[in-house]
Formats: C-alpha cells, structure tokens, sequence
C-alpha cells in the first residue's frame, strides 16, 4: 500500500494527465454521440462522414479511378467504380480516433491556446491521413486483386494509427515551435 | 320484317358476347390478390459493397496515448 502511495506520490503529473486524457476523451465523444442522435432523429447523414466520403472521393479520382461515384444514403457512403465500391460507414469516418488524439493534447499540455491549435490543426491532419486511406482503399478494389485485402488488412491500420502516434511523439517539439518553456 | 330480322341477330350475337366479355374481366383478375412466395436466390444477388473499418483499435489507441504521457512525464522528471 505504501509503494503505491510513494509511486503515486512521485507520479502525480501522470496521474493527473491521465485525469485530463481520459475526462476529455469521454466529454468529446459524448459530444460526439449527441450529434449522432441528433442527426439521426433529423433523418440525416453526419457531416463527418459526408465530408470523408467526398474527400475520399475526390482523392481517388485524382490517383486515377475513371468514372467514380459517389452517392451517400442514411446509413453511410458508397464511392468507387460501380461494381467495386467501398461502403464509408460512420465508424470509418475516423473521428473517434482523432477525439483520441485531441483528448491527448489535452491530457498533456492543459486547456490552453497552444493545446486547442494543436487539437484543431491535428483534427485536420488525422483526416488528411483518413482520406488518403479510403481514397487508397478505393483506387486498390478499382484496380483489383488481393492487394486491397492486404492494404486495408495490415498497411493503412498501421498508416492511420501510427500518424496519430507520430503527431503525439511531435507533441514536444512543436510546443517549441510554438514558444513553450521544456 | 327486315328490320326486325336485324335486331333479333343483333341481339343474338351481342348477348353472348357480354357473357363472354364478363368471362374476360374475371379471368383478367383472377388470383390478384393472390400471395405468392417470392423466389430469392442469393447467389445471384451482388455482393454489397465491403466497408472500410477503423475503430476496432481504439481501446489499443487509448493505451497506446498513456503509455506515450507516461514516457513523456518520466522524460521529463529525469
């Protein structure tokens, strides 16, 4: 009992940050949930996943993918070639994992300016890399073959999980950049 | 004499052929109503189209971001 007292004695910025990490994580997806039963009732698509699916869209066509379309329903999106088209659901739309990111931050640097245009050029960031995932996913079934299994399988987890990753282990340095006293 | 020769044929031909217009309207709308099972064969229908998950490692994610603080804060005591 003693040990774990000492250990959280001496770890207490940890604890704290965990505190923060977490309290911010919860309070951002239930935000997030509330949009998703708002725009359910409305008998809408979020805007979250319109907007991926038109990026991913876009960035297809321009790798190359002839005749792509683009149609959204209720439940989600349908981009590619007709015959080949991949389903974006609002699971894949990748917000929850940049909520991660931001509660982050959070977590470590507190709610200040610095934090919050973090949160808010990473949110963009973590969808550019979204993008060019489901964008890449589309331009693979295009072109056929087991390729597509494999990317979406194993490379493009790891492209999206370890951006998120990169961004955090950047943290430090862009606090920097950005004037923060180490 | 002529004229009604005229009108009995008349009525000899046209009665029948209401008799057998009535026979066309009920066997045009036979079974209307009728349910039939419909036939699906589901190794004709297409495959949807697969999605495109994400959010299974989100749980690893979060572990992933503590594991990141701790790091940063034992840098940082050191």
């Amino acid at each position: 009992m003693n040990a774990l007292r000492n250990w959280a004695a001496l770890n207490r910025p940890f604890l704290f940050f965990i505190g923060r990490f977490l309290l911010t994580f919860f309070s951002l997806s239930a935000i997030y949930a509330f949009y998703l039963v708002y725009v359910e009732k409305q008998g809408d698509l979020d805007l979250v996943t319109y907007w991926i699916s038109r990026g991913s869209h876009e960035f297809a066509r321009a790798v190359g993918v002839a005749d792509c379309e683009w149609s959204c329903f209720l439940d989600g999106c349908y981009v590619g070639r007709p015959g080949r088209m991949v389903n974006i659901l609002e699971g894949c739309n990748g917000l929850r994992l940049a909520i991660v990111y931001a509660a982050y931050i959070i977590g470590i640097g507190g709610w200040n300016w610095r934090s919050l245009l973090q949160m808010a050029v990473g949110l963009v960031v973590v969808q550019i890399f979204n993008i060019i995932r489901i964008g890449g996913l589309i331009a693979l079934r295009d072109f056929g073959g087991d390729l597509y299994f494999y990317f979406i399988k194993y490379v493009f987890g790891v492209w999206i999980y370890g951006s998120i990753i990169i961004l955090w282990l950047l943290k430090p340095r862009i606090d920097r950049w950005l004037g923060a006293k180490s | 004499m002529k004229k009604a020769f005229l009108i009995g044929l008349m009525f000899v031909w046209f009665v029948p052929s209401i008799k057998a217009s009535d026979n066309t309207f009920e066997e045009t709308f036979e079974g209307m109503f009728d349910s039939e099972e419909l036939f699906y064969d589901s190794s004709v229908a297409m495959d949807p189209p697969p999605p495109v998950p994400l959010d299974g490692g989100l749980t690893a994610l979060i572990l992933a971001g503590s594991a990141a603080g701790y790091r940063y804060y034992r840098k940082k005591r050191a």
